[in-house]
């Protein structure tokens, strides 16, 4: 007997399929109440009595009939499953959502006839009774289902009867069990057996499937060619399918053409009246969210109350951030000096000290600002907020050559660009999802927070204007604007001269408001920190150990060399020609080769270099230090105001991080247009800054 | 005959059938089939998406859609 088993877990999107796979996995997959959150197959692998299960976790889906990349994921699975019994997994877990059943039992009855054991979760119990709205038992037999569980994600509830079943399942002999699927009236079996006898002629698939596939075939054209079948099979049956359409009257023809949602529908409407349903809403009741919605989604004071919170959250970032991050950074200073005072000297001490330290506490001291970001966009996300963002700024992001469901890749895009970047599978129409991604690296992302910070903390002086707006606040939100307002500004140029097919509709479903999940929330939180901090630990620390060589060497005497004589001088050097007229110097030019890797690296770069040049005992402000440089050659300070603005308008678009480059070259499948975008938003950053920089010059700034 | 779209805010009709629409296939899967009671809630401006709730869900669709779903009068308020 076998002892390794396979489980996927499916069901409507927003059902819960993500938080069950966490508490059954303890993994920190990322949960939230908007649809598609899960954009792929997820696995994992846990332990039940000695027993080893695989967990899939699919992307959300309301039928096999996908609308988008992430659906098809699933499509494609069902479709093997179909196909290949061999692929098939050992059981499926179904999630339904107890408050919205027959809705959710429509996939599922596409999952039946696979007579695949399944066991059914009914989620969100803790808001709706399942005793109250069906007979358990009845609906079990009536399905003919391995089980059915009352389920709470959030209140844990039933998750040791899960065990147990799955462990039940995999210790039972299932050959027998055969689920109770939709089954034709004999007169659509007549109608649709010329679709039937062609698929039997080729293939060896159950009657069940093959009844089912057909009735799929005869109301959908196009998802006959997703299927597995050869090319000639394909055109025989929409041929076939073709000719018996012709053959109805043009009455029939408006009720045939939902003949499958009817039928299902009808099955499933059957089976819940035998097992006594009761509907619990109607459709004149008006839900709590509704109520709320009159406010939140009002058509003016909607997207009002939408921009307000926007701007409510970047302030934030700066105001409660400032206390632990100075505390952040007198503790790297002193952790610094410690370290310093009991190494003997040397090189070595050189290298941990000016280095290491200064290079990754550099950055970590933005730990508290990502927080406190990420926080504000888990919340919005997981209490059902965003989808009322895309319902509201739906029309608007389509007068900008967008979608309605770019919005959440945008907001993401305000976190870092590639998680972004790789939720625009949502996005059914190509076209839209396509511009999106080109312009969402315009979006400023937390790894450009370090540098506005840095840049605005020394040298936009701490004013309040009209005694109320923080001077240095509303840089920080010009700079957010800037970067947002030309992406959308060139996601309607590019709309305007992409050729890409575009098909776009916007079907959602608009979840009820739900408190998030505190241990989720808290999870996310340290995943995103974890993920900044080893992040830091790996490609900065690597980055600045090997700047501390090239800012270091050649040691001409033994004693340290002028900085710029080293290395990394010199390559500064060379570059400097090119950004001069940007008011940068070299020391900033090392900066933006380093910044490649990852924009962050800049401020570490730059805390490095001032270590290093520094002679004095002890670890140096890296604030003081950039205030206080004086160019050799024209006796004028390096750092002025006006060059902190041009240099984080050149961050705003330049393009810097490869990591997200990587990605767009995965998701669009071809460097096309990574490259066209490196290529644009260099010209931008370097026109842009160009502009900024002579155009204060010519005001009088210096 | 009467759209989707026509229908008074609050008010509440059925399915009748669908005009030509590609979307036709998801509308149905979500439950918007023939015979389906639906209450329109709310339209955002500028001819932007409106929000409808049919059994006891809520969705939002295109105006483009809305327009094509033709309705009848529902015997019951």
């Amino acid at each position: 007997m076998k002892n390794k088993f396979e489980f996927s877990i499916l069901g409507n999107p927003n059902s819960g399929k993500t938080a069950i796979f966490n508490l059954l996995t303890g993994l920190n997959q990322k949960v939230s109440n908007y649809p598609g959150i899960t954009v792929e197959k997820k696995s994992s692998n846990i332990r039940i009595n000695n027993k080893d299960i695989i967990l899939n976790d699919y992307p959300g889906s309301y039928s096999i009939k996908s609308q988008s990349i992430d659906e098809s994921v699933v499509r494609d699975a069902v479709l093997s499953w179909m196909s290949n019994i061999d692929s098939q997994p050992d059981g499926i877990i179904y999630v339904a959502d107890i408050t919205n059943l027959r809705r959710n039992l429509y996939f599922f009855s596409q999952l039946l006839p696979l007579d695949i054991p399944i066991i059914v979760l009914l989620n969100m119990s803790d808001i709706v009774d399942p005793n109250q709205v069906v007979d358990i038992e009845k609906l079990k037999k009536n399905f003919n289902v391995f089980d059915i569980i009352p389920f709470s994600a959030s209140k844990k509830y039933g998750l040791e009867n899960l065990k147990t079943t799955i462990e039940r399942l995999v210790e039972t002999n299932l050959t027998q069990l055969i689920n109770n699927s939709l089954k034709l009236s004999l007169s659509n079996k007549n109608l649709l057996k010329p679709l039937f006898d062609i698929i039997n002629n080729h293939l060896k698939l159950s009657k069940k499937v093959i009844e089912d596939l057909s009735l799929s075939i005869f109301s959908s054209e196009s998802f006959c060619n997703k299927l597995f079948f050869n090319d000639s099979i394909k055109t025989q049956l929409l041929n076939e399918r073709k000719r018996i359409l012709s053959t109805i009257d043009n009455d029939m023809l408006q009720s045939i053409r939902t003949l499958e949602s009817d039928l299902r529908y009808g099955f499933i409407d059957e089976v819940l009246y035998k097992s006594d349903y009761k509907k619990i809403k109607k459709v004149k009741l008006e839900s709590k969210s509704e109520k709320i919605d009159k406010v939140l989604t009002h058509s003016i004071l909607g997207p009002i109350l939408y921009v307000g919170l926007l701007y409510f959250i970047f302030q934030s970032i700066f105001t409660f951030a400032s206390v632990p991050m100075d505390f952040i950074d007198s503790l790297v200073t002193s952790f610094g000096n410690n370290v310093y005072r009991n190494l003997s000297e040397g090189m070595f001490r050189d290298l941990i000290v000016d280095g290491i330290i200064a290079g990754v506490g550099g950055v970590v001291i933005f730990l508290p600002q990502i927080i406190i970001l990420m926080f504000f966009m888990i919340l919005l996300e997981d209490t059902g907020y965003m989808t009322r963002v895309t319902f509201m700024m739906d029309k608007y992001m389509r007068m900008m050559g967008l979608h309605g469901k770019s919005i959440l890749p945008i907001m993401s895009g305000y976190a870092c660009a590639i998680p972004g970047i790789i939720s625009t599978r949502t996005i059914d129409s190509w076209k839209e999802r396509l511009v999106t991604i080109l312009i969402l690296p315009l979006i400023s992302c937390s790894a450009r927070l370090p540098v506005y910070v840095l840049m605005i903390g020394a040298f936009i002086p701490n004013v309040y204007i009209f005694n109320f707006f923080s001077l240095q606040g509303l840089v920080m939100v010009v700079m957010y604007f800037l970067g947002t307002v030309t992406a959308f500004i060139l996601a309607k140029v590019f709309s305007k001269f992409l050729s890409e097919r575009s098909n776009p509709t916007l079907i959602m479903e608009i979840p009820p408001y739900r408190l998030p999940i505190i241990k989720s929330v808290y999870k996310q939180l340290i995943n995103r920190s974890k993920l900044f901090l080893v992040n830091a630990g790996k490609i900065i620390m690597l980055i600045s150990i090997a700047l501390w060589f090239l800012v270091s060497f050649p040691k001409t005497d033994g004693k340290s060399v002028q900085i710029s004589d080293s290395y990394a001088g010199k390559i500064g050097h060379l570059i400097e020609p090119v950004i001069e007229p940007l008011g940068f110097d070299w020391k900033i030019g090392i900066g933006l080769i380093t910044s490649f890797a990852a924009r962050e690296v800049v401020v570490s770069t730059l805390s490095t270099i001032y270590n290093v040049e520094d002679d004095g005992d002890d670890m140096i402000n890296l604030k003081d230090a950039m205030k206080n440089d004086i160019n050799p050659k024209t006796g004028k300070n390096v750092f002025t105001p006006l060059v902190a603005v041009s240099i984080m308008v050149f961050f705003v678009y330049a393009a810097q991080c490869v990591a997200t480059f990587a990605i767009v070259r995965t998701e669009t499948n071809t460097w096309k247009w990574p490259m066209f975008m490196i290529g644009y938003m260099t010209a931008l950053a370097y026109l842009m800054s160009y502009f900024v920089y002579n155009f204060g010059l010519y005001l009088g700034f210096s | 005959m009467k759209t989707l779209y026509s229908l008074n805010i609050d008010s509440i009709a059925k399915i009748s059938h669908f005009g030509d629409l590609k979307s036709m296939t998801r509308l149905s899967e979500m439950g918007m089939i023939p015979g389906t009671k639906v209450r329109l809630i709310k339209k955002t401006p500028f001819g932007g998406p409106v929000q409808v709730k049919i059994n006891d869900y809520y969705l939002i669709l295109r105006k483009e859609d809305a327009t094509k779903i033709y309705i009848v009068n529902s015997d019951e308020e």
